[in-house]
Protein backbone atom coordinates (compact mmCIF):
# COMPACT_ATOMS: atom_id res chain seq x y z
CA UNK A 1 0.00 0.00 0.00
CA UNK A 2 2.23 2.57 0.69
CA UNK A 3 4.47 1.11 -2.26
CA UNK A 4 1.51 2.43 -4.40
CA UNK A 5 0.94 5.63 -2.84
CA UNK A 6 4.38 6.21 -3.54
CA UNK A 7 3.99 5.34 -7.10
CA UNK A 8 0.85 7.65 -7.33
CA UNK A 9 2.52 10.12 -5.55
CA UNK A 10 5.41 10.24 -7.95
CA UNK A 11 3.30 10.19 -10.78
CA UNK A 12 1.34 12.96 -9.72
CA UNK A 13 4.50 15.27 -8.92
CA UNK A 14 5.63 13.90 -12.71
CA UNK A 15 2.46 15.07 -14.33
CA UNK A 16 2.05 18.64 -12.49
CA UNK A 17 5.74 19.15 -12.81
CA UNK A 18 5.10 18.26 -16.88
CA UNK A 19 1.80 20.55 -16.73
CA UNK A 20 4.17 23.54 -15.42
CA UNK A 21 6.95 22.90 -17.45
CA UNK A 22 4.55 22.99 -20.33
CA UNK A 23 2.49 25.52 -19.55
CA UNK A 24 5.77 28.11 -18.83
CA UNK A 25 6.92 26.76 -22.11
CA UNK A 26 4.05 27.56 -24.37
CA UNK A 27 3.60 30.56 -22.30
CA UNK A 28 7.14 31.61 -22.78
CA UNK A 29 7.16 30.65 -26.70
CA UNK A 30 3.55 32.51 -26.55
CA UNK A 31 5.46 35.27 -24.97
CA UNK A 32 8.50 35.84 -27.37
CA UNK A 33 5.69 35.03 -30.45
CA UNK A 34 3.39 38.11 -29.09
CA UNK A 35 6.59 40.19 -28.22
CA UNK A 36 7.85 39.78 -32.16
CA UNK A 37 4.76 40.55 -32.93
CA UNK A 38 4.69 43.93 -31.10
CA UNK A 39 8.22 44.70 -32.13
CA UNK A 40 7.23 44.26 -35.90
CA UNK A 41 3.81 46.82 -35.36
CA UNK A 42 6.37 49.00 -33.44
CA UNK A 43 8.68 48.93 -36.62
CA UNK A 44 5.81 49.75 -38.33
CA UNK A 45 4.36 52.48 -36.91
CA UNK A 46 8.02 54.12 -36.55
CA UNK A 47 8.46 53.76 -40.03
CA UNK A 48 5.03 55.10 -40.96
CA UNK A 49 6.17 58.15 -38.97
CA UNK A 50 9.05 58.24 -40.73
CA UNK A 51 7.62 57.95 -44.33
CA UNK A 52 5.43 61.09 -43.38
CA UNK A 53 8.33 63.19 -42.12
CA UNK A 54 10.19 62.48 -45.71
CA UNK A 55 7.45 63.38 -47.92
CA UNK A 56 6.96 66.62 -45.43
CA UNK A 57 10.83 67.35 -46.29
CA UNK A 58 10.16 67.05 -50.09
CA UNK A 59 7.50 69.69 -49.86
CA UNK A 60 10.17 72.13 -48.16
CA UNK A 61 12.59 71.11 -50.96
CA UNK A 62 9.61 71.96 -53.58
CA UNK A 63 9.45 74.90 -51.62
CA UNK A 64 12.84 76.37 -52.38
CA UNK A 65 12.52 75.23 -55.69
CA UNK A 66 9.78 77.33 -56.31
CA UNK A 67 11.00 80.18 -54.86
CA UNK A 68 14.51 79.73 -56.92
CA UNK A 69 12.56 79.50 -59.67
CA UNK A 70 10.82 83.15 -58.48
CA UNK A 71 14.21 84.36 -57.85
CA UNK A 72 14.74 83.74 -61.84
CA UNK A 73 11.48 84.96 -63.11
CA UNK A 74 13.38 85.78 -66.90
CA UNK B 1 20.40 86.48 -55.48
CA UNK B 2 22.24 88.86 -57.61
CA UNK B 3 20.43 86.81 -60.36
CA UNK B 4 16.89 88.09 -59.94
CA UNK B 5 18.31 91.47 -60.88
CA UNK B 6 20.33 90.39 -63.68
CA UNK B 7 18.42 87.96 -65.22
CA UNK B 8 15.07 90.49 -65.21
CA UNK B 9 17.14 93.47 -65.95
CA UNK B 10 19.58 92.41 -68.05
CA UNK B 11 16.99 90.77 -70.93
CA UNK B 12 15.61 93.73 -71.42
CA UNK B 13 18.11 96.03 -71.38
CA UNK B 14 20.48 93.30 -73.39
CA UNK B 15 17.77 93.45 -76.12
CA UNK B 16 18.05 97.17 -75.51
CA UNK B 17 21.60 97.64 -75.55
CA UNK B 18 22.21 95.16 -78.95
CA UNK B 19 19.16 96.96 -80.22
CA UNK B 20 21.21 100.16 -80.06
CA UNK B 21 24.13 98.74 -80.89
CA UNK B 22 22.80 97.07 -84.02
CA UNK B 23 20.38 100.21 -85.16
CA UNK B 24 22.50 103.18 -83.60
CA UNK B 25 23.83 103.99 -86.43
CA UNK B 26 20.76 103.97 -88.10
CA UNK B 27 18.80 105.34 -85.04
CA UNK B 28 21.25 107.61 -83.60
CA UNK B 29 24.34 108.26 -85.71
CA UNK B 30 22.75 108.54 -88.79
CA UNK B 31 18.32 109.48 -87.88
CA UNK B 32 18.50 111.40 -85.24
CA UNK B 33 18.91 115.32 -85.97
CA UNK B 34 20.68 117.33 -83.77
CA UNK B 35 16.92 118.93 -82.50
CA UNK B 36 16.23 115.65 -81.37
CA UNK B 37 12.94 115.11 -83.04
CA UNK B 38 14.16 111.50 -84.21
CA UNK B 39 11.45 111.48 -86.99
CA UNK B 40 11.18 111.20 -90.53
CA UNK B 41 13.42 108.36 -92.57
CA UNK B 42 13.72 107.03 -88.84
CA UNK B 43 9.67 106.91 -88.66
CA UNK B 44 10.04 102.90 -89.24
CA UNK B 45 12.76 102.08 -87.16
CA UNK B 46 11.07 104.35 -83.64
CA UNK B 47 7.96 102.30 -84.90
CA UNK B 48 9.82 98.80 -85.01
CA UNK B 49 11.78 99.64 -82.21
CA UNK B 50 8.84 100.45 -79.88
CA UNK B 51 7.37 97.30 -80.55
CA UNK B 52 10.32 95.37 -79.65
CA UNK B 53 10.64 96.64 -76.30
CA UNK B 54 6.57 96.77 -75.45
CA UNK B 55 7.01 93.16 -76.45
CA UNK B 56 10.08 92.28 -74.07
CA UNK B 57 8.08 94.23 -71.28
CA UNK B 58 5.39 92.55 -71.82
CA UNK B 59 7.57 88.75 -71.81
CA UNK B 60 9.26 90.84 -68.36
CA UNK B 61 5.64 91.50 -66.59
CA UNK B 62 4.57 88.21 -67.60
CA UNK B 63 7.12 86.50 -66.01
CA UNK B 64 6.73 88.75 -62.67
CA UNK B 65 3.40 87.67 -62.27
CA UNK B 66 3.94 84.26 -62.30
CA UNK B 67 6.83 84.62 -60.11
CA UNK B 68 4.26 86.59 -57.50
CA UNK B 69 1.61 83.78 -58.17
CA UNK B 70 4.56 81.10 -57.30
CA UNK B 71 5.38 82.85 -53.93
CA UNK B 72 1.78 83.25 -53.58
CA UNK B 73 1.26 79.58 -53.45
CA UNK B 74 4.47 78.69 -51.60
CA UNK B 75 3.39 77.33 -48.13
CA UNK B 76 6.55 77.69 -46.39
CA UNK B 77 7.20 81.19 -46.33
CA UNK B 78 5.88 83.68 -43.39
CA UNK B 79 2.84 85.52 -44.61
CA UNK B 80 4.88 88.97 -43.90
CA UNK B 81 7.72 87.58 -46.18
CA UNK B 82 5.57 86.98 -48.93
CA UNK B 83 4.29 90.26 -49.11
CA UNK B 84 7.26 91.71 -48.86
CA UNK B 85 8.68 89.50 -51.82
CA UNK B 86 5.28 90.44 -53.56
CA UNK B 87 5.39 93.92 -53.16
CA UNK B 88 8.78 94.38 -54.38
CA UNK B 89 7.96 92.27 -57.77
CA UNK B 90 5.09 94.02 -58.12
CA UNK B 91 6.72 97.80 -58.17
CA UNK B 92 8.82 96.53 -60.94
CA UNK B 93 5.57 95.03 -62.33
CA UNK B 94 4.22 98.61 -61.94
CA UNK B 95 7.32 100.50 -63.05
CA UNK B 96 7.29 98.55 -66.54
CA UNK B 97 3.65 99.04 -67.10
CA UNK B 98 4.00 103.04 -66.98
CA UNK B 99 7.13 102.20 -68.90
CA UNK B 100 4.92 100.42 -71.38
CA UNK B 101 2.33 103.56 -71.78
CA UNK B 102 5.93 106.00 -71.76
CA UNK B 103 7.46 103.97 -74.74
CA UNK B 104 3.94 103.73 -76.34
CA UNK B 105 3.38 107.54 -76.37
CA UNK B 106 7.25 108.17 -77.09
CA UNK B 107 7.69 110.23 -80.68
CA UNK B 108 11.33 109.94 -80.64
CA UNK B 109 14.26 107.70 -80.61
CA UNK B 110 15.77 110.00 -77.69
CA UNK B 111 12.58 109.73 -76.03
CA UNK B 112 12.56 106.08 -75.55
CA UNK B 113 16.23 105.96 -74.66
CA UNK B 114 16.00 108.21 -72.15
CA UNK B 115 12.57 106.02 -71.01
CA UNK B 116 15.39 102.87 -70.87
CA UNK B 117 17.70 105.14 -68.97
CA UNK B 118 14.90 105.92 -66.19
CA UNK B 119 13.63 102.23 -66.11
CA UNK B 120 16.81 100.83 -65.61
CA UNK B 121 17.78 103.52 -62.72
CA UNK B 122 14.31 102.78 -61.02
CA UNK B 123 15.10 98.54 -61.01
CA UNK B 124 18.32 99.31 -59.63
CA UNK B 125 17.34 101.28 -57.19
CA UNK B 126 14.68 98.39 -56.20
CA UNK B 127 17.50 95.83 -56.28
CA UNK B 128 18.78 95.58 -52.23
CA UNK B 129 14.97 95.64 -51.05
CA UNK B 130 13.51 92.45 -53.54
CA UNK B 131 17.44 90.91 -52.62
CA UNK B 132 16.49 91.15 -49.24
CA UNK B 133 13.13 90.01 -49.45
CA UNK B 134 13.79 87.05 -51.15
CA UNK B 135 17.19 86.37 -48.73
CA UNK B 136 13.97 85.89 -45.95
CA UNK B 137 12.18 83.50 -47.74
CA UNK B 138 15.49 80.93 -48.44
CA UNK B 139 16.44 81.48 -44.49
CA UNK B 140 12.66 81.13 -43.54
CA UNK B 141 12.48 77.84 -46.00
CA UNK B 142 15.37 76.70 -44.65
CA UNK B 143 14.93 77.13 -41.16
CA UNK B 144 11.83 74.95 -41.30
CA UNK B 145 13.58 72.19 -43.70
CA UNK B 146 16.65 72.11 -40.94
CA UNK B 147 13.76 71.17 -38.10
CA UNK B 148 11.99 68.77 -40.21
CA UNK B 149 15.42 67.18 -41.27
CA UNK B 150 16.52 66.31 -37.75
CA UNK B 151 12.88 64.92 -37.37
CA UNK B 152 13.69 62.95 -39.23
CA UNK B 153 17.18 61.95 -38.36
CA UNK B 154 15.50 61.47 -34.69
CA UNK B 155 13.10 59.08 -36.27
CA UNK B 156 15.29 56.90 -38.53
CA UNK B 157 17.77 56.50 -35.15
CA UNK B 158 15.07 54.98 -33.34
CA UNK B 159 13.66 52.97 -36.03
CA UNK B 160 17.36 51.56 -36.79
CA UNK B 161 17.36 50.56 -32.85
CA UNK B 162 14.06 48.49 -33.39
CA UNK B 163 14.91 47.14 -36.68
CA UNK B 164 17.92 45.67 -35.29
CA UNK B 165 16.18 43.49 -33.07
CA UNK B 166 13.09 43.04 -35.55
CA UNK B 167 15.10 41.93 -38.71
CA UNK B 168 18.56 41.14 -37.97
CA UNK B 169 19.40 39.49 -40.93
CA UNK B 170 18.74 42.65 -42.85
CA UNK B 171 22.01 43.88 -40.18
CA UNK B 172 24.28 44.92 -43.04
CA UNK B 173 21.65 47.49 -44.67
CA UNK B 174 21.02 48.68 -41.53
CA UNK B 175 24.47 49.76 -40.86
CA UNK B 176 25.05 51.12 -43.88
CA UNK B 177 21.70 53.20 -43.43
CA UNK B 178 23.41 54.53 -39.95
CA UNK B 179 26.74 55.43 -42.41
CA UNK B 180 24.32 57.55 -44.34
CA UNK B 181 23.00 59.15 -41.07
CA UNK B 182 26.44 60.45 -40.58
CA UNK B 183 26.20 61.64 -44.14
CA UNK B 184 23.03 63.47 -42.95
CA UNK B 185 24.14 65.13 -40.05
CA UNK B 186 27.07 67.04 -41.55
CA UNK B 187 24.17 68.24 -44.49
CA UNK B 188 22.27 69.67 -41.62
CA UNK B 189 25.45 71.39 -40.48
CA UNK B 190 26.04 72.75 -43.88
CA UNK B 191 22.70 73.48 -44.44
CA UNK B 192 22.98 75.66 -41.19
CA UNK B 193 25.61 77.63 -42.49
CA UNK B 194 24.44 78.70 -45.94
CA UNK B 195 21.55 80.14 -43.86
CA UNK B 196 23.68 82.20 -42.11
CA UNK B 197 25.66 83.05 -44.94
CA UNK B 198 22.00 83.91 -46.50
CA UNK B 199 23.06 82.87 -50.01
CA UNK B 200 19.74 81.34 -51.65
CA UNK B 201 21.29 79.62 -54.52
CA UNK B 202 23.19 77.39 -51.77
CA UNK B 203 20.41 76.81 -49.15
CA UNK B 204 18.05 75.60 -51.84
CA UNK B 205 21.08 73.30 -53.16
CA UNK B 206 21.68 72.47 -49.60
CA UNK B 207 17.93 71.86 -49.02
CA UNK B 208 17.77 69.38 -52.54
CA UNK B 209 20.96 67.89 -51.43
CA UNK B 210 19.44 66.45 -48.03
CA UNK B 211 16.10 65.45 -50.09
CA UNK B 212 18.03 63.45 -52.17
CA UNK B 213 19.94 61.26 -49.40
CA UNK B 214 16.10 61.58 -46.95
CA UNK B 215 14.53 59.82 -50.25
CA UNK B 216 17.59 57.28 -50.32
CA UNK B 217 17.39 56.60 -46.99
CA UNK B 218 13.43 55.96 -47.20
CA UNK B 219 14.20 53.46 -49.97
CA UNK B 220 16.63 51.31 -47.43
CA UNK B 221 14.70 51.39 -45.12
CA UNK B 222 11.54 49.99 -47.45
CA UNK B 223 14.24 47.48 -48.40
CA UNK B 224 14.61 46.21 -44.86
CA UNK B 225 10.90 46.37 -44.34
CA UNK B 226 9.92 44.22 -47.28
CA UNK B 227 12.77 41.75 -46.31
CA UNK B 228 11.41 41.11 -42.87
CA UNK B 229 7.72 41.35 -43.90
CA UNK B 230 7.02 44.63 -41.85
CA UNK B 231 3.63 45.53 -42.76
CA UNK B 232 2.83 49.11 -42.74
Amino acid sequence: MPMLKSKTGLVIVVVVALVVTGFVGVRFVFKKFTSSLRSKEDAAAQIRALNKTLNEYNGYSNSANQLNNSNTPL
Amino acid sequence: MKKLFFEIVAPIFLCVVVLFSVVGDVAFAGNIPSGGSGNGSAGGTLAWQKQILMAIADVAIKKLDEAENAVQMNTVISSSTKRAIIASLQRIEDRLVTYKTQIAQATTLAEIQTLNQQVGQYIQAQKNGIINAFKTGFAEIGAAAIAKAKNFEAQLKATLALLKVVCPQELTTINNIEVQLATLASNIVALNVAIQGQNGAVISQKINEINTLIQHLGANIKTVQTSCQINL
